[in-house]
């Protein structure tokens, strides 16, 4: 027993040890340790990859013929002014309607930049502090949620969006109501994490924000539930989403402040309760009723 | 050389399990790819190849979930070790005893990875095992026999 001891903890006993205490240490470790991990084996191994794979996709292009090529983007370049006008109606259009939907005050603004990669994108806006924004105000689309307000300047705003690793979410899925946190997948995609392996979630499934977490409103669209997959290592799932919001093709978002309502076509279609035909006056909120 | 070698393989893996892990199979059934190149490395290798390419492995693995950092790591690693511990007393090419060494470390890492975690296991028992744990380590076992025939032709490792 003893020689088979000392044979299994020979020399290479102080590799394992070795990394036995480093993964330790990296279990302790918080987010920021991930990250820095993250972006170090991202510039060491994936960068130099998908350089490699640009340049195959060069050559490729190149073989293929380069005139068909340039001709291609000389034709798509004017597909895409005359598609251009037709788009930007479109979209003013459905800014305005969704506009009309929600209650409450809300500050409409232009996406003007972006910045990281896949690792940690972030999206410039052109509202800051002189319009009343401040940091973790919630920042939504057309079509759904976006981010959240992480740092502000005069007149402009850096948002967070939901496809950025350090942001998390906690959403519901609206059919079955299981409850999750949503989180950024490589490639911009998204996942509904935490979930118990046998819930009942389906393709097809709406998850929106559950408004728990107290920062972003409940009843916003996080994504649609596309599949379900295990959790690497550990037996839960992970629903992977499609997200409401295509960030990369995002332009005019809308920055939620002070009280709000989900856009749920059910309330948009009643009344606001002050204007029901014998409605009790408004009284004061019971909880100010109780503060001195 | 050897050690870029095993990054780089690892790293690729990691790519392939990140993007396609999901919808390879149907339900809950997938291919555990990063333990079975811990194995393979673990056997030709020797063990102290193993722990790092396990604790390698791991790592990345760790950063394309959403757990903790280390946690794979930690596993893999210990995996890695006792395998090649195990492989110089066994006859390492044979195919049976490479496919138990799989599946077997394919499900030391679900029941660890259970014992480690602090999520929730409200829906997690003896089912969960049966139709998730045990088809993915046997599945698990047939692609890294595929893989490691595949590689012997590439002669991507030399036998230590």
């Amino acid at each position: 027993m003893a020689r088979l001891r000392r044979r299994f903890f020979q020399r290479d006993g102080v590799l394992l040890v070795l990394l036995t205490v480093l993964s330790f240490g990296l279990m302790a470790s918080g987010e920021p340790v991930r990250w820095g991990v993250g972006r170090v084996l991202e510039a060491l191994l994936y960068t130099p990859l998908e350089r490699v794979i640009g340049a195959g996709r060069g050559f490729w292009a190149g073989t293929t013929g380069k005139r068909l090529e340039e001709e291609a983007v000389r034709l798509r370049e004017e597909n895409t002014l005359l598609a251009e006008a037709a788009a930007e109606n479109e979209r003013l259009r459905a800014a305005l309607g969704f506009r009309q939907r929600v209650r409450g005050p809300m500050i409409p603004a232009e996406v003007i930049g972006r910045r990281g990669t896949f690792v940690e994108p972030l999206i410039l806006i052109d509202r800051g502090r002189d319009a009343a924004i401040t940091v973790n105000m919630p920042v939504v689309g057309v079509n759904g949620l976006v981010g959240r307000i992480v740092e502000t300047s005069g007149t402009t705003s850096w948002v967070m969006p939901l496809t950025n690793p350090a942001c998390r979410v906690s959403g519901v899925v609206r059919r079955s109501g299981v409850v999750g946190i949503v989180a950024a997948r490589p490639g911009g995609a998204l996942a509904l994490t935490g979930v118990p392996l046998l819930a009942d979630v389906a393709p097809g499934d709406l998850v929106v924000t559950s408004g728990l977490g107290g920062v972003f409103p409940a009843g916003w669209p996080v994504g649609e539930a596309v599949a379900m997959a295990p959790e690497f290592g550990g037996l839960l799932s992970r629903v992977e989403l499609r997200p409401a919001t295509n960030l990369d093709l995002l332009e005019e978002v809308f920055v939620l402040r002070g009280q709000f309502s989900p856009p749920d076509p059910r309330v948009e279609e009643l009344a606001p309760p002050d204007q029901l035909e014998g409605a009790p006056t408004p009284a004061v909120p019971p909880r100010m009723q109780e503060l001195p | 050389m050897t050690w870029i070698v095993t990054l780089l393989v690892q790293a690729v893996t990691s790519a392939i399990e990140t993007s396609l892990g999901g919808p390879w199979l149907r339900g809950h059934v997938w291919f555990d790819l990063t333990s079975g190149i811990v194995v393979y490395v673990a056997l030709f290798r020797g063990r102290r190849a193993g722990a790092i390419a396990g604790f390698a492995g791991g790592l990345l693995a760790d950063l394309a979930g959403p757990g903790p950092l280390g946690r794979t790591s930690l596993l893999l690693a210990w995996a890695g070790y006792l395998v090649g511990t195990a492989g110089e007393r066994m006859p390492r090419e044979n195919r049976l005893i490479q496919y138990v060494l799989v599946v077997l470390t394919v499900l030391a890492r679900q029941v660890a990875m259970l014992a480690l975690s602090t999520g929730p296991f409200g829906d997690i028992g003896p089912a969960a095992f049966l139709f998730y744990a045990l088809p993915t380590a046997l599945a698990s076992g047939v692609a890294a026999l595929a893989c490691y025939r595949l590689t012997a032709k590439l002669g991507v490792f030399r036998v230590r």
